[in-house]
């Protein structure tokens, strides 16, 4: 079984990327690197090389699943798994993005104490 | 021999010489021999017959009564009087007044239908009699009744009873031989009915053309009596027509079923007035039923069916509006709770004991502000059809039971137990677990709430006939008469004197009444002050047939 060390999360809100970190780094540790956009995302992605990518939903520019599809289409990273979070609660969001192949959608809001076990029980699942 | 008038007289010599002839030139003809005669035969045979005729006509007065003939002329004109007399005690009320305004005289009439004694009118003032009447009104009428002209008018008297009838009235002078004013005559058709029924007429043509649909039917056949000119339009039936059909004829089965339903609560005379919505393929209608009773005391069912297409677009549209706010809360609330959660358990370092207890509050209250936006936007969800139910067959007894188990920390807690009460069948319905596990859950945390330390809270499930009814019975301090009625209401909440409780989001009960109603249900309570409440919601039993009934996804509209 693959093993989950690096996460790259992206979230336009810079709170949220300090819960995130706080519940990644300090509560689990994750070696956790964070972008507020999915441009800076798609520029750092090949350096960081994520096991896993922590995407919010609703972003302004390029939306979480939108930086997802440029991802995939780039050779290098099309089979990095991918977590969402979202504030919106509608089921249809969650199911689809599922269907598509998320391991995981995360509701917000989430508890900074259970995150981590939350990330690793979704990817433990995902696994052969 | 009577006395006979001149005229008489002679008509009756005229018509005795007519007869003679007659007679004479009926003998000829039958008689050839009198023909042999000649002229001077005829003349002979005229006399003789003459003289017959007035022998006939002399003994024939002899023995009638005198005068009869002119006897006769007087009776006709006695009855033609006798007549309009009558016809005019049948329709009026006569009155003879004095010149000084009193009473002289009343026809039966008046006595009948005004209901007073003759002696209580004969010799009053005719204004006693009068419902009201202005300042000078009766001088007035007088004056122009003196001067020799008639009045005519409308005029309300009180009957004796105290009711008030009107009348159309014509009031005549009547005067001497030598011309001087002798009294009055008033005649007065009662008109009270009329103008009832004018009213009513008025009434019906507002009906008519109410927006609303209208229908009348029969509460035994619901056979259509009435349906106003939105109603036909609806049925495309004319006034004629549809006398020939019963409301239900233009319902399917199901909302047939509904309709009798509705219509039950109303017929028993549970409740006066019955309230039901439907979503109608031409768009939702709202339905409002109740019993009216006619005139002539037959009763008659009345719906008015009304299209709430305009107010559901309002309501959808300030749902998702909620909705949008709903969402943008919850960003800024991921980040204070996520804050105030690591503060709490320590990661971001140790916290005095103040401070602790102060990051407690925040957390605590930071929860209650996400329950309320999450139950907005569950309202919001199942209201907009956004829910969807996964319905299937349940035994509401095992969910019953499983709710209890679930609830019972919450219960201890608030120092209550949960007591169930096992149903003797198993109570199978079609419905969707989680959501029906979510108003069991409701009901208990509630009960728990309001119930004082150390009390029972029964839970069971009835067998209703066609329906199984699930009920939570608590001890509480009961429902306070001015809540019971916007209970169901969203944000409405009874205050808890227990004080053992925060208050709840106020939507918890709008939310179990969607969902019930999203099963074809029924929810409601019965409450006592000082005694506790039961609230209990019911739903359709299934049949055993319907067991098999593969899995649906039901999309609420």
């Amino acid at each position: 079984m693959a093993e989950l060390t690096t996460i790259l999360h992206v979230d336009d809100d810079e709170d949220i990327l300090e819960i995130t970190r706080m519940a990644l780094q300090l509560v689990d540790t994750f070696e956790l690197h964070q972008c507020s956009s999915g441009s800076a995302a798609l520029e750092v992605i090949d350096a960081v090389n994520p096991d896993l990518l922590l995407l919010d939903v609703m972003m302004p520019e390029m939306t979480g699943p939108e930086l997802w599809e440029a991802v995939r289409s780039r050779k290098d990273s099309a089979d990095i798994p991918v977590i969402f979070m979202t504030a919106k609660a509608e089921n249809t969001i969650s199911s689809d993005l599922r269907n598509r192949g998320a391991l995981e959608v995360v509701t917000k809001p989430f508890d900074p104490m259970t995150l981590g076990a939350q990330i690793r029980a979704a990817w433990a699942a995902s696994q052969p | 021999m009577p006395k006979l008038k001149p005229v008489t007289s002679l008509s009756l010599l005229l018509s005795d010489v007519t007869i003679a002839v007659v007679l004479t030139m009926l003998l000829i003809t039958w008689a050839p021999e009198f023909a042999a005669l000649g002229s001077k035969g005829y003349f002979l045979l005229f006399i003789l017959t003459s003289a017959f005729v007035a022998l006939v006509t002399v003994v024939s007065l002899s023995f009638t009564k005198p005068n009869a003939a002119a006897n006769r002329v007087i009776a006709a004109r006695d009855l033609a009087i006798h007549l309009r007399e009558k016809a005019l005690n049948e329709h009026t009320i006569v009155t003879m007044s004095h010149p000084n305004g009193r009473v002289a005289a009343v026809n039966q009439n008046f006595v009948d239908i005004l209901g007073y004694d003759v002696d209580e009118i004969v010799g009053k003032k005719s204004e006693t009699f009068f419902w009201d009447c202005e300042e000078g009104e009766f001088e007035s009428v007088r004056d122009i009744v003196r001067s020799g002209r008639t009045w005519k008018g409308t005029q309300r008297l009180r009957t004796k009873e105290g009711c008030c009838l009107t009348f159309e009235t014509t009031i005549l002078p009547r005067f001497d031989d030598s011309g001087r004013f002798e009294n009055s005559i008033s005649i007065r058709t009662d008109v009270s009915r009329a103008k009832a029924q004018g009213a009513e007429e008025g009434r019906n043509a507002v009906i008519e053309a109410l927006p609303d649909e209208v229908y009348l039917y029969e509460p035994k056949t619901y056979r259509l009596t009435y349906a106003n000119e939105n109603a036909r339009r609806r049925l495309r039936l004319d006034l004629e027509e549809l006398q020939r059909f019963s409301i239900l004829d233009l319902l399917n089965a199901d909302e047939k079923r509904r309709f009798k339903d509705h219509v039950a609560p109303v017929l028993s005379g549970e409740a006066s007035r019955a309230h039901l919505e439907v979503d109608h393929v031409t768009g939702p209608v709202e339905i409002l039923t109740h019993l009216d009773e006619a005139p002539d005391g037959t009763r008659v069912l009345v719906s008015v069916v009304r299209d709430t297409s305009e107010r559901k677009r309002a309501e959808q549209i300030r749902l998702s509006s909620v909705a949008t706010v709903s969402h943008e809360l919850r960003t800024p609330l991921t980040s204070i709770k996520g804050a105030l959660r690591l503060l709490e358990s320590g990661v971001a370092g140790e916290l005095g004991p103040d401070a602790a207890r102060m990051v407690t509050v925040a957390r605590r209250n930071s929860d209650r502000l996400l329950t309320i936006v999450n139950d907005i936007l569950d309202l919001e969800k199942m209201s907009s059809g956004e829910t969807t139910f996964q319905k299937k067959e349940i035994d509401l007894g095992a969910l019953l039971s499983e709710a209890a188990e679930a609830n019972a920390a919450f219960a201890a807690e608030c120092g209550v137990r949960f007591e169930t009460e096992k149903p003797e069948d198993t109570a199978w319905v079609w419905g969707d677990p989680d959501r029906l596990m979510q108003v069991m859950s409701n009901l208990m945390s509630n009960a728990a709430k309001f119930s004082p330390d150390g009390a029972s809270i029964r839970l069971g499930i009835e067998d209703r006939g066609d329906v199984w009814r699930v009920f939570v019975s608590d001890r509480g301090p009961g429902i306070p008469e001015a809540a019971r009625k916007t209970l169901f209401d969203n944000f409405t909440q009874v205050a808890d004197i227990t004080g053992k409780h925060q208050q709840g989001t106020g939507l918890g009960l709008s939310i179990c009444r969607e969902i019930v109603s999203r099963h074809r249900g029924h929810i409601a309570f019965e409450t006592e002050m000082g005694k506790g409440s039961t609230f209990y919601f019911e739903l359709g039993k299934l049949e055993s047939g319907e067991v098999s009934r593969p899995a649906e996804q039901i999309s609420v509209a």
